[in-house]
Protein backbone atom coordinates (compact mmCIF):
# COMPACT_ATOMS: atom_id res chain seq x y z
CA UNK A 1 0.00 0.00 0.00
CA UNK A 2 1.22 3.35 -1.00
CA UNK A 3 -0.05 6.97 -0.15
CA UNK A 4 0.01 9.38 -2.60
CA UNK A 5 -0.39 12.88 -1.95
CA UNK A 6 -2.10 14.22 -5.21
CA UNK A 7 -3.31 18.03 -4.20
CA UNK A 8 -4.47 18.93 -7.54
CA UNK A 9 -7.61 21.23 -7.96
CA UNK A 10 -10.66 19.28 -9.96
CA UNK A 11 -11.09 22.45 -12.60
CA UNK A 12 -7.02 22.22 -13.42
CA UNK A 13 -8.22 21.99 -16.50
CA UNK A 14 -10.45 24.33 -16.99
CA UNK A 15 -8.65 26.71 -15.28
CA UNK A 16 -5.95 25.78 -17.73
CA UNK A 17 -8.12 26.46 -20.78
CA UNK A 18 -9.33 29.82 -18.91
CA UNK A 19 -5.79 31.03 -19.16
CA UNK A 20 -5.07 30.23 -22.42
CA UNK A 21 -8.81 32.34 -23.65
CA UNK A 22 -7.38 35.23 -21.32
CA UNK A 23 -4.17 35.26 -22.93
CA UNK A 24 -5.62 35.00 -26.57
CA UNK A 25 -8.22 38.39 -25.69
CA UNK A 26 -5.68 40.20 -24.16
CA UNK A 27 -3.36 40.28 -27.50
CA UNK A 28 -6.17 40.97 -29.41
CA UNK A 29 -7.72 43.92 -27.04
CA UNK A 30 -11.09 41.97 -26.63
CA UNK A 31 -13.10 42.49 -23.33
CA UNK A 32 -15.22 39.51 -22.41
CA UNK A 33 -17.97 39.48 -20.42
CA UNK A 34 -19.54 36.45 -19.31
CA UNK A 35 -23.22 37.21 -18.71
CA UNK A 36 -25.13 34.79 -16.19
CA UNK A 37 -28.40 34.12 -14.96
CA UNK A 38 -31.51 31.52 -14.55
CA UNK A 39 -33.53 31.12 -17.34
CA UNK A 40 -35.79 33.86 -18.92
CA UNK A 41 -33.78 36.27 -17.00
CA UNK A 42 -33.38 38.73 -20.14
CA UNK A 43 -29.82 37.91 -20.98
CA UNK A 44 -30.48 37.64 -24.59
CA UNK A 45 -32.76 40.81 -24.75
CA UNK A 46 -30.04 43.28 -22.88
CA UNK A 47 -27.86 41.80 -25.71
CA UNK A 48 -30.03 43.03 -27.92
CA UNK A 49 -30.65 46.42 -26.65
CA UNK A 50 -27.01 46.93 -26.22
CA UNK A 51 -26.01 45.81 -29.96
CA UNK A 52 -28.83 48.29 -31.38
CA UNK A 53 -27.14 51.00 -29.19
CA UNK A 54 -23.59 50.80 -28.84
CA UNK A 55 -23.37 48.65 -32.47
CA UNK A 56 -22.32 51.19 -34.36
CA UNK A 57 -19.07 52.83 -31.75
CA UNK A 58 -17.79 49.18 -31.12
CA UNK A 59 -17.33 46.15 -32.77
CA UNK A 60 -19.31 43.18 -30.86
CA UNK A 61 -19.43 39.29 -31.46
CA UNK A 62 -21.41 37.68 -29.02
CA UNK A 63 -21.18 33.29 -28.36
CA UNK A 64 -24.65 32.06 -26.95
CA UNK A 65 -25.15 28.74 -24.84
CA UNK A 66 -27.86 26.97 -24.34
CA UNK A 67 -28.25 23.52 -24.19
CA UNK A 68 -30.25 23.26 -27.13
CA UNK A 69 -31.82 25.03 -30.53
CA UNK A 70 -30.19 28.50 -32.28
CA UNK A 71 -32.54 30.61 -31.30
CA UNK A 72 -31.09 33.12 -29.38
CA UNK A 73 -27.86 33.15 -31.86
CA UNK A 74 -30.52 34.17 -34.69
CA UNK A 75 -32.09 36.51 -32.53
CA UNK A 76 -28.01 38.31 -32.31
CA UNK A 77 -27.27 37.82 -36.45
CA UNK A 78 -30.00 40.57 -36.73
CA UNK A 79 -26.78 42.86 -35.96
CA UNK A 80 -24.72 41.59 -38.69
CA UNK A 81 -21.95 40.21 -36.16
CA UNK A 82 -19.74 37.23 -35.81
CA UNK A 83 -22.05 35.14 -33.54
CA UNK A 84 -21.33 31.43 -32.70
CA UNK A 85 -24.03 28.89 -30.96
CA UNK A 86 -22.97 26.57 -28.41
CA UNK A 87 -25.43 23.56 -27.43
CA UNK A 88 -24.22 21.73 -25.06
CA UNK A 89 -26.42 19.06 -25.34
CA UNK A 90 -28.12 19.17 -21.68
CA UNK A 91 -25.56 20.25 -19.87
CA UNK A 92 -25.96 22.83 -17.26
CA UNK A 93 -22.94 25.43 -17.88
CA UNK A 94 -20.68 26.86 -20.51
CA UNK A 95 -16.86 25.52 -20.18
CA UNK A 96 -13.26 27.33 -20.72
CA UNK A 97 -12.22 24.66 -23.38
CA UNK A 98 -16.14 25.14 -25.51
CA UNK A 99 -15.10 28.97 -25.94
CA UNK A 100 -11.35 28.31 -26.75
CA UNK A 101 -12.95 26.24 -29.72
CA UNK A 102 -15.36 29.30 -30.50
CA UNK A 103 -12.67 31.95 -30.46
CA UNK A 104 -10.95 29.83 -32.86
CA UNK A 105 -13.29 30.30 -35.67
CA UNK A 106 -13.64 34.51 -34.62
CA UNK A 107 -11.97 37.42 -35.96
CA UNK A 108 -10.65 38.24 -32.44
CA UNK A 109 -7.98 41.28 -34.03
CA UNK A 110 -10.89 43.39 -34.72
CA UNK A 111 -13.16 43.33 -32.15
CA UNK A 112 -14.10 45.22 -28.96
CA UNK A 113 -16.69 43.17 -26.74
CA UNK A 114 -17.00 39.27 -26.72
CA UNK A 115 -20.24 39.10 -25.56
CA UNK A 116 -21.07 35.40 -23.71
CA UNK A 117 -24.44 34.43 -22.89
CA UNK A 118 -24.17 31.42 -20.36
CA UNK A 119 -26.63 28.80 -19.93
CA UNK A 120 -29.59 29.47 -18.37
CA UNK A 121 -28.78 28.43 -14.65
CA UNK A 122 -27.78 30.19 -11.53
CA UNK A 123 -26.11 27.37 -10.01
CA UNK A 124 -23.56 25.78 -12.29
CA UNK A 125 -22.35 28.36 -14.81
CA UNK A 126 -20.80 30.33 -11.83
CA UNK A 127 -18.43 27.43 -10.94
CA UNK A 128 -16.43 27.73 -14.12
CA UNK A 129 -13.82 30.30 -15.05
CA UNK A 130 -14.61 30.89 -19.10
CA UNK A 131 -11.53 33.57 -19.32
CA UNK A 132 -14.05 36.02 -19.49
CA UNK A 133 -12.39 39.51 -18.15
CA UNK A 134 -15.88 40.39 -16.36
CA UNK A 135 -18.89 38.60 -14.74
CA UNK A 136 -22.39 39.54 -14.59
CA UNK A 137 -25.41 37.89 -12.98
CA UNK A 138 -28.63 38.92 -13.80
CA UNK A 139 -31.85 38.92 -11.73
CA UNK A 140 -35.29 39.95 -12.66
CA UNK A 141 -37.53 41.29 -11.07
CA UNK A 142 -40.03 38.77 -11.75
CA UNK A 143 -37.89 36.09 -10.25
CA UNK A 144 -38.53 37.67 -6.60
CA UNK A 145 -36.13 39.19 -4.38
CA UNK A 146 -34.98 36.40 -2.55
CA UNK A 147 -33.03 34.80 -5.06
CA UNK A 148 -29.64 36.18 -3.91
CA UNK A 149 -30.07 34.30 -0.48
CA UNK A 150 -31.00 31.02 -2.41
CA UNK A 151 -28.01 31.17 -5.00
CA UNK A 152 -25.12 32.63 -3.27
CA UNK A 153 -22.20 31.28 -6.11
CA UNK A 154 -23.47 33.24 -8.52
CA UNK A 155 -23.87 36.37 -7.26
CA UNK A 156 -20.69 36.50 -4.87
CA UNK A 157 -18.52 36.14 -7.98
CA UNK A 158 -20.40 38.53 -10.15
CA UNK A 159 -18.57 41.98 -11.28
CA UNK A 160 -21.74 43.90 -11.65
CA UNK A 161 -25.47 42.80 -10.45
CA UNK A 162 -28.02 43.48 -13.11
CA UNK A 163 -31.63 44.06 -11.75
CA UNK A 164 -33.80 43.44 -15.06
CA UNK A 165 -37.46 44.01 -15.89
CA UNK A 166 -37.42 47.34 -13.60
CA UNK A 167 -41.19 48.03 -15.78
CA UNK A 168 -42.67 44.97 -13.84
CA UNK A 169 -41.89 46.20 -10.04
CA UNK A 170 -45.43 47.87 -9.76
CA UNK A 171 -46.83 44.69 -10.15
CA UNK A 172 -44.69 42.85 -7.89
CA UNK A 173 -43.66 42.98 -4.09
CA UNK A 174 -40.03 42.35 -5.06
CA UNK A 175 -38.10 44.42 -2.89
CA UNK A 176 -34.90 46.31 -4.22
CA UNK A 177 -33.74 47.34 -1.09
CA UNK A 178 -33.72 43.55 0.10
CA UNK A 179 -31.79 42.53 -3.44
CA UNK A 180 -29.08 45.04 -2.70
CA UNK A 181 -29.15 44.51 1.14
CA UNK A 182 -28.80 40.36 0.20
CA UNK A 183 -26.24 41.10 -2.69
CA UNK A 184 -23.91 43.09 -0.01
CA UNK A 185 -23.76 39.86 2.03
CA UNK A 186 -22.07 37.55 0.01
CA UNK A 187 -20.48 40.56 -2.68
CA UNK A 188 -18.65 43.12 -1.10
CA UNK A 189 -17.79 45.85 -3.62
CA UNK A 190 -19.69 44.95 -7.16
CA UNK A 191 -22.65 47.89 -8.43
CA UNK A 192 -26.19 46.99 -8.86
CA UNK A 193 -27.83 48.54 -11.59
CA UNK A 194 -31.74 48.25 -12.18
CA UNK A 195 -32.95 48.45 -15.41
CA UNK A 196 -35.88 47.85 -17.96
CA UNK A 197 -34.76 46.77 -21.68
CA UNK A 198 -38.22 47.09 -22.74
CA UNK A 199 -38.54 50.78 -21.57
CA UNK A 200 -35.31 51.97 -21.49
CA UNK A 201 -35.26 52.41 -17.64
CA UNK A 202 -31.78 52.79 -16.64
CA UNK A 203 -29.76 51.47 -19.47
CA UNK A 204 -27.85 54.24 -19.67
CA UNK A 205 -26.12 53.14 -16.37
CA UNK A 206 -25.33 49.74 -18.33
CA UNK A 207 -23.85 51.17 -21.36
CA UNK A 208 -22.13 53.25 -19.70
CA UNK A 209 -20.16 50.46 -17.25
CA UNK A 210 -19.52 48.81 -20.52
CA UNK A 211 -17.67 51.71 -21.85
CA UNK A 212 -16.05 51.93 -18.69
CA UNK A 213 -14.98 48.55 -18.42
CA UNK A 214 -13.54 48.90 -21.75
CA UNK A 215 -11.65 51.75 -21.10
CA UNK A 216 -9.97 49.92 -18.04
CA UNK A 217 -9.24 46.56 -20.28
CA UNK A 218 -7.91 49.15 -22.68
CA UNK A 219 -5.51 51.22 -20.53
CA UNK A 220 -4.18 47.11 -19.03
CA UNK A 221 -0.75 46.70 -20.16
CA UNK A 222 -0.64 44.41 -23.35
CA UNK A 223 1.62 41.48 -23.03
CA UNK A 224 3.85 41.80 -25.70
CA UNK B 1 -25.42 18.99 -11.41
CA UNK B 2 -22.06 20.61 -12.25
CA UNK B 3 -20.81 18.02 -9.97
CA UNK B 4 -21.29 14.70 -12.08
CA UNK B 5 -18.55 16.70 -14.60
CA UNK B 6 -16.40 17.52 -11.76
CA UNK B 7 -16.18 13.90 -10.70
CA UNK B 8 -15.15 13.14 -14.18
CA UNK B 9 -12.68 15.82 -13.99
CA UNK B 10 -11.64 14.28 -10.36
CA UNK B 11 -11.19 10.71 -11.49
CA UNK B 12 -9.23 12.02 -14.47
CA UNK B 13 -6.52 13.33 -11.88
CA UNK B 14 -6.74 10.23 -10.04
CA UNK B 15 -5.84 7.77 -12.76
CA UNK B 16 -2.97 10.07 -14.11
CA UNK B 17 -1.60 10.07 -10.18
CA UNK B 18 -2.04 6.53 -10.16
CA UNK B 19 -0.31 5.74 -13.88
CA UNK B 20 2.53 8.30 -12.62
CA UNK B 21 3.17 6.16 -9.52
CA UNK B 22 2.20 3.06 -10.39
CA UNK B 23 -0.75 1.94 -8.54
CA UNK B 24 -2.30 -1.15 -10.08
CA UNK B 25 -5.51 -0.04 -8.14
CA UNK B 26 -6.81 2.66 -6.06
CA UNK B 27 -8.37 2.13 -2.48
CA UNK B 28 -8.98 5.39 -1.03
CA UNK B 29 -9.47 8.42 -2.02
CA UNK B 30 -9.65 12.10 -0.16
CA UNK B 31 -10.60 15.25 -1.39
CA UNK B 32 -10.78 18.73 0.05
CA UNK B 33 -14.44 20.37 -0.87
CA UNK B 34 -14.38 24.58 0.17
CA UNK B 35 -17.66 25.98 1.88
CA UNK B 36 -17.62 28.25 -1.09
CA UNK B 37 -16.89 26.24 -3.87
CA UNK B 38 -20.37 26.12 -4.84
CA UNK B 39 -20.48 22.10 -4.68
CA UNK B 40 -23.08 19.96 -3.44
CA UNK B 41 -20.50 17.27 -1.05
CA UNK B 42 -23.43 14.74 -1.39
CA UNK B 43 -24.01 15.29 -5.25
CA UNK B 44 -20.17 14.64 -5.38
CA UNK B 45 -20.92 11.47 -3.51
CA UNK B 46 -23.44 9.85 -5.93
CA UNK B 47 -21.54 11.35 -9.04
CA UNK B 48 -18.47 8.94 -7.69
CA UNK B 49 -20.76 5.67 -6.96
CA UNK B 50 -22.15 5.77 -10.29
CA UNK B 51 -19.09 7.57 -11.88
CA UNK B 52 -16.88 4.64 -10.14
CA UNK B 53 -18.12 1.55 -11.86
CA UNK B 54 -16.87 2.13 -15.60
CA UNK B 55 -13.72 2.69 -14.39
CA UNK B 56 -11.55 -0.60 -13.29
CA UNK B 57 -9.10 1.44 -11.72
CA UNK B 58 -11.33 3.10 -9.13
CA UNK B 59 -13.98 0.65 -9.37
CA UNK B 60 -13.07 -0.21 -5.74
CA UNK B 61 -12.05 2.79 -4.14
CA UNK B 62 -14.00 4.26 -1.46
CA UNK B 63 -14.09 8.23 -1.32
CA UNK B 64 -13.69 10.57 1.39
CA UNK B 65 -14.73 14.22 1.24
CA UNK B 66 -13.43 16.95 3.75
CA UNK B 67 -15.10 20.44 3.89
CA UNK B 68 -13.11 23.16 4.45
CA UNK B 69 -13.94 26.64 5.66
CA UNK B 70 -13.10 29.62 4.49
CA UNK B 71 -11.68 32.40 6.48
CA UNK B 72 -13.03 35.96 6.73
CA UNK B 73 -10.91 38.81 7.93
CA UNK B 74 -12.96 41.62 9.16
CA UNK B 75 -11.38 45.13 8.20
CA UNK B 76 -12.91 46.75 10.86
CA UNK B 77 -12.49 44.68 14.31
CA UNK B 78 -9.57 42.60 12.80
CA UNK B 79 -11.39 39.46 13.67
CA UNK B 80 -10.53 36.45 12.02
CA UNK B 81 -13.23 34.03 11.62
CA UNK B 82 -13.68 30.40 9.42
CA UNK B 83 -16.91 30.76 6.86
CA UNK B 84 -18.92 28.28 5.87
CA UNK B 85 -21.86 29.66 4.21
CA UNK B 86 -21.67 32.75 1.36
CA UNK B 87 -22.14 35.29 4.68
CA UNK B 88 -19.21 37.82 5.22
CA UNK B 89 -21.04 39.96 8.15
CA UNK B 90 -18.40 39.55 10.87
CA UNK B 91 -19.68 37.43 13.45
CA UNK B 92 -17.90 39.78 16.32
CA UNK B 93 -18.46 43.61 15.19
CA UNK B 94 -21.29 42.70 12.72
CA UNK B 95 -19.44 44.44 9.82
CA UNK B 96 -20.09 43.85 6.26
CA UNK B 97 -18.45 42.77 4.07
CA UNK B 98 -15.45 40.46 5.43
CA UNK B 99 -12.60 39.92 3.28
CA UNK B 100 -11.96 36.23 2.62
CA UNK B 101 -9.32 33.95 1.91
CA UNK B 102 -9.45 30.16 0.10
CA UNK B 103 -12.70 28.60 0.97
CA UNK B 104 -13.07 28.33 -2.49
CA UNK B 105 -11.38 25.47 -4.48
CA UNK B 106 -12.18 21.55 -4.69
CA UNK B 107 -8.96 19.30 -4.99
CA UNK B 108 -7.99 15.70 -5.22
CA UNK B 109 -5.87 15.75 -1.95
CA UNK B 110 -4.28 11.76 -1.76
CA UNK B 111 -4.88 8.64 -3.14
CA UNK B 112 -3.93 5.31 -1.71
CA UNK B 113 -3.50 1.55 -2.96
CA UNK B 114 -1.49 -0.79 -4.31
CA UNK B 115 1.81 -0.47 -6.53
CA UNK B 116 2.12 -2.36 -8.86
CA UNK B 117 6.00 -3.69 -8.05
CA UNK B 118 4.09 -5.53 -4.46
Amino acid sequence: MAEILVMKAVNAENEAFARRVRERLAEAGVLMINLMSGPGAGKTTLLEKTLGRLGDRYRFAAIEGDLFTDRDARRLERFHIPVIQLNTQGSCHLTAQMIEAAIEKMPLAGLDFLLVENVGNLVCPSSFNLGEQRRVTLLSISEGSDKIAKYPKAFRTADCLVVTKLDLLPATDFSLAEVAADFRVVNAHSPILALSAKTGEGMTQWYQMLKTWKAEEDARPRVA
Amino acid sequence: MHEFSLMEQAIQIVKASARDHHLHDVTDISMVAGALAGVNVDALRFAFEVLKADDPVVAHSSLEITEEAGTGVCPRCGETSPVWHFDLRCPRCGFLPMETVGGDALYVKSISGGRCDG
